[in-house]
């Protein structure tokens, strides 16, 4: 399993040291996992990613979530070079064995070295929990210190009509 | 129901096999590999467990939680979102009294979607109810879809670890499973291999069967939200790709808030697996979008655990199957013996309320108390104490055996004790060589003497040797320190007392030694921890209602600061079991109480009263010693660095330590003699790891650890001499005061 991580505008309450202490904690916990984090400043430097992991697996597609695909919907279009073509998950079983699975994480975990992912549908689910690759991608302003922060979250979401399943 | 002893079937007939307890007892011991394989895990799993640990502070997270399973069994009826539907996707909650009641709730389930195929995460309160058995006979095929569930049904079999079902098999004996039950060559060695050809086998299940099944590891009332923790993933596959959901979870699983749910995944994946986490975490509030969900709470006797406050604490169990990874004789005959579905400790106390005490009677005596359990046990389950109070309803419902009721008879009274031990003398005197009976002297016990040598009743007792019943005035102080001046009453124990006396002399000179005037109690005798041990709970409050008003009497006649004891069991026995044994009389427990408060061991005594100085009874002949933690000095008593530094920082010794988990010497008391078979393999591992250690001499602070490591090291003829703390004081001591003389 790889991650890209993208970097956006601060988060106005974790400063900018906070967020690089985070994401050193986290890569330092999830690395002995045998994953692979990558750094990116720029969605076109994670497509890039993308293209050398597809490549290096030997899949031209990446099954994608719908939540991904709508937060990032100028990126996740096929690509002029390289010739990844993105298709979002609609059917679960289409999803069972997808060489290459790339999907959004809601926070991630600094403490544990996890991330979390909420996914409302059956189709968004099974990106993460069926395919051989997973890529997951962890805005860094929503990487939290602790399993404490996360409750939170947890809570929020478990209160919605129509509450999701999330995972961490 | 009716509890079910079989632990298999018969592969070649189907047909269930019935074997005694005591002939599963025989073929574990005849499985070399199995020990191998728990032993290894052991050892694997706590090294990864301690390094998790250095994170959090585990205590206060502990407390912490402990706190909150204790709160949370008191809202068991008072969960409003776990009794009732809530707009606008709902799950169905069920309640089931009893097993079988569970099972039918399923099962309706299943009819009710012409359901014939469930996908199953693993799930023990499933195995509690003999689920997939029940299913089948109704034409509901439950597949297994954990890797180690999975293995074990293929082999027929019942999980052997709460989170590790298949631990008692090594890498060829799955292999070769899946080489009988596939349809592909797979490695008896490549475990890699292994997994890819049980995921082929199951990963198609998840998108065939009518339902997937989770137990919960946890209920979390605030939101109505089941939390499933699994490394393989499929708790949330079988969670979400079968149209209908169905979470089956004892009562106990439900807490308050998300917030306790981060507490126990802090404590759970660090005591079950040595992780930080678990690979997955899944939360789960109501169905799938378009599928169905079900929950089912299971009571089947935890209603009744609660209604008993000695073993409402067993509620608070995460399942994480720490209890299992520290115990000594799980590891040599695996959970198939050690438990009854329920394997390790836990399952020694639930498994009474769950499927009746005689499903539990047996397996119970495979307890030697070390405590091992209570100090790794996430939530601080008093299990060894649950357990003893399980024993004491078999021995109640049972009986003891004529040979134990002999010789609590005898042991209980001082005046038979007397009779019998000085008769004794006289019979052992032609037996003893240096001390000691061995095998050839009295072949006919071979299965007791074989390996180990026996202790010969000394030559006089330890209360013939003292002023008893009077006292002695301390010496003046060989070095400064806390105690000059004070007034110990020496309790000695009963070992001491008849076997070792030199030990109790090294107690008494020690404290003399140090200023202190020491008392000899007279009319001691036993304390009652054989009888605890054993299960006979009024032969032990007997002898412990003896003992304080021994102590008691003495005191009035002559006051005493402290009472102290070189025996760390009795110790144990007097300051914290007394206080079990009398929970429900109130005078008697308020009387152990008041004693309690001034009863140390030897060890604590000289740390916490004389406080010693470093180095202030250093420079002697120099000593290379190993010191063999006693489980209740360190589990029960928390003895861990005092011994240590009173021997290398305050006399100078050179420790060399035991490159090992701590690992009971497989004495026990009567466990030894029991299952000699397992104390033998306990006490070669230990006088092993010492040996290696390179020192000649084994220092510890327990008299029956003494006799056991002793004895086996009398037999195999190895050089290395086994000796208690306070000589080797008590000796340096005599060193000082002869330079100062000089």
């Amino acid at each position: 399993m790889e991650f890209l991580t993208l970097r956006r505008a601060a988060d106005r309450q974790v400063s900018p040291h906070q967020i690089a202490e985070r994401i050193e904690r986290f890569t330092e916990r999830i690395a002995p996992m045998g994953v692979v984090v990558h750094r990116v400043a720029t969605i076109d430097a994670g497509m890039s990613i993308l293209q050398e992991i597809a490549a290096a697996i030997g899949t031209e597609m990446a099954l994608i979530s719908a939540q991904l695909a709508e937060a990032y919907a100028d990126a996740f279009v096929e690509t002029e070079t390289g010739g990844l073509r993105f298709d979002v998950a609609v059917d679960p079983a289409a999803s069972r064995d997808a060489p290459l699975g790339v999907t959004l994480a809601s926070h991630a975990i600094a403490e544990t070295g996890s991330v979390v992912l909420s996914e409302p549908d059956l189709a968004a689910r099974s990106v993460g929990l069926l395919s051989l690759t997973l890529v997951v991608i962890v805005p860094t302003s929503t990487i939290l210190a602790s399993l404490d922060e996360v409750a939170a979250f947890l809570r929020s979401q478990a209160r919605r009509p129509g509450a999701p399943t999330a995972r961490c | 129901m009716a509890p079910r002893l079989l632990n298999r079937v018969d592969a070649e007939t189907g047909t269930e096999t019935d074997e005694s307890f005591k002939a599963r007892y025989r073929r574990a011991l005849d499985n070399p590999r199995l020990s191998r394989n728990i032993s290894q895990f052991q050892i694997s799993w706590r090294a990864s467990r301690d390094q998790a640990l250095t994170e959090i502070d585990f205590e206060q997270l502990r407390r912490q939680f402990k706190s909150t399973k204790a709160t949370s069994s008191t809202t068991w009826t008072g969960s409003p979102i776990f009794s009732s539907r809530w707009p606008p996707s709902p799950a169905h909650v069920h309640r089931a009294e009893t097993a079988a009641d569970a099972v039918a709730i399923v099962r309706q389930i299943c009819e009710n979607h012409g359901i014939t195929q469930i996908a199953k995460s693993k799930s023990m309160v499933s195995e509690e109810i003999e689920l997939n058995h029940a299913l089948a006979a109704h034409g509901i095929e439950v597949v297994e879809t954990d890797a180690g569930e999975w293995i074990v049904q293929q082999a027929h079999e019942r999980p052997s670890h709460i989170v590790g079902p298949a631990l008692h098999m090594g890498r060829q004996e799955v292999g070769a499973l899946l080489n009988r039950v596939g349809d592909r060559e797979v490695s008896l060695e490549d475990i890699p291999d292994q997994v890819r050809a049980i995921r082929d086998t199951v990963r198609p299940v998840f998108f065939t069967a009518g339902a997937g099944m989770n137990g919960a590891n946890a209920l979390i009332a605030e939101s109505g939200t089941v939390m499933i923790v699994t490394n393989e993933g499929n708790g949330r596959l079988s969670g979400s790709m079968p149209p209908v959901h169905i979470v089956l979870a004892g009562i106990e699983k439900l807490i308050p808030t998300f917030d306790d749910a981060v507490t126990q995944l802090r404590l759970l994946g660090r005591s079950s697996t040595g992780q930080r986490l678990t690979v997955n975490t899944t939360f789960m509030t109501g169905p799938t979008p378009g599928h169905e969900m079900h929950i089912i709470l299971l009571d089947n006797g935890r209603r009744m655990m609660k209604s008993m406050p000695e073993f409402t604490e067993a509620l608070h169990c995460i399942r994480c199957g720490a209890c299992s990874n520290v115990c000594p004789p799980y590891a040599q005959v695996s959970g198939h013996l050690f438990g009854h579905i329920y394997s390790g400790a836990i399952g020694l106390v639930v498994s009474g309320f769950h499927h009746g005490l005689e499903s539990i009677a047996d397996a119970q005596s495979l307890c030697l108390s070390c405590n091992a359990c209570e100090v790794v046990c996430p939530v601080g389950i008093p299990l060894p104490r649950q357990i003893l109070d399980v024993r004491k309803m078999v021995v109640q419902a049972r009986g003891l055996s004529p040979i134990k009721r002999m010789v609590l008879a005898i042991y209980s009274r001082p005046d038979a004790v007397h009779v019998t031990t000085g008769l004794g003398r006289y019979l052992d005197r032609p037996l003893a060589r240096n001390r000691m009976i061995r095998n050839r002297q009295l072949p006919k016990i071979n299965r007791q003497t074989r390996w180990r040598s026996l202790p010969a009743l000394a030559p006089q007792p330890l209360q013939n040797l003292t002023p008893t019943g009077s006292f002695e005035e301390g010496l003046p102080p060989v070095v400064a320190n806390g105690a000059a001046g004070k007034v110990v009453a020496l309790f000695p124990g009963c070992m001491t007392d008849r076997l070792y006396p030199e030990q109790g002399l090294a107690v008494a000179e020690s404290l003399k030694r140090l200023g202190v005037r020491v008392i000899y109690p007279k009319g001691l005798n036993c304390c009652g921890l054989p009888a605890n041990n054993m299960g006979d709970a009024e032969t032990a409050k007997r002898m412990a209602r003896q003992t304080i008003e021994a102590l008691e009497a003495q005191l009035a006649h002559l006051a005493a600061d402290y009472i102290v004891s070189g025996s760390a069991s009795c110790v144990a026995m007097l300051t914290q079991d007394y206080e079990h044994l009398f929970r429900e009389e109130p005078t008697w427990l308020l009387r152990a109480q008041q004693l309690a408060a001034r009863i140390m061991d030897f060890t604590t005594f000289l740390h916490t009263v004389a406080k010693l100085e470093p180095g202030s009874l250093s420079g002697g002949k120099p000593v290379r010693l190993t010191y063999h933690d006693s489980c209740q000095g360190m589990n029960a008593l928390g003895l861990k660095a005092e011994p240590r530094r009173l021997l290398t920082e305050v006399l100078g010794c050179e420790l060399r330590e035991i490159d090992d988990i701590p690992y009971c010497c497989g004495f026990g008391g009567s466990f030894s003699f029991d299952y000699p078979e397992i104390a033998e393999r306990l006490m070669k591992r230990k006088l092993d790891v010492a040996e290696q250690t390179g020192a000649r001499l084994v220092v510890t602070d327990n008299q029956g650890c003494i006799m056991h490591l002793r004895g086996g090291a009398d037999v195999e003829g190895r050089p290395i001499e086994i000796r208690h703390i306070a000589e080797i004081v008590a000796e340096r001591l005599a060193e000082v005061a002869a330079h100062h003389d000089n």
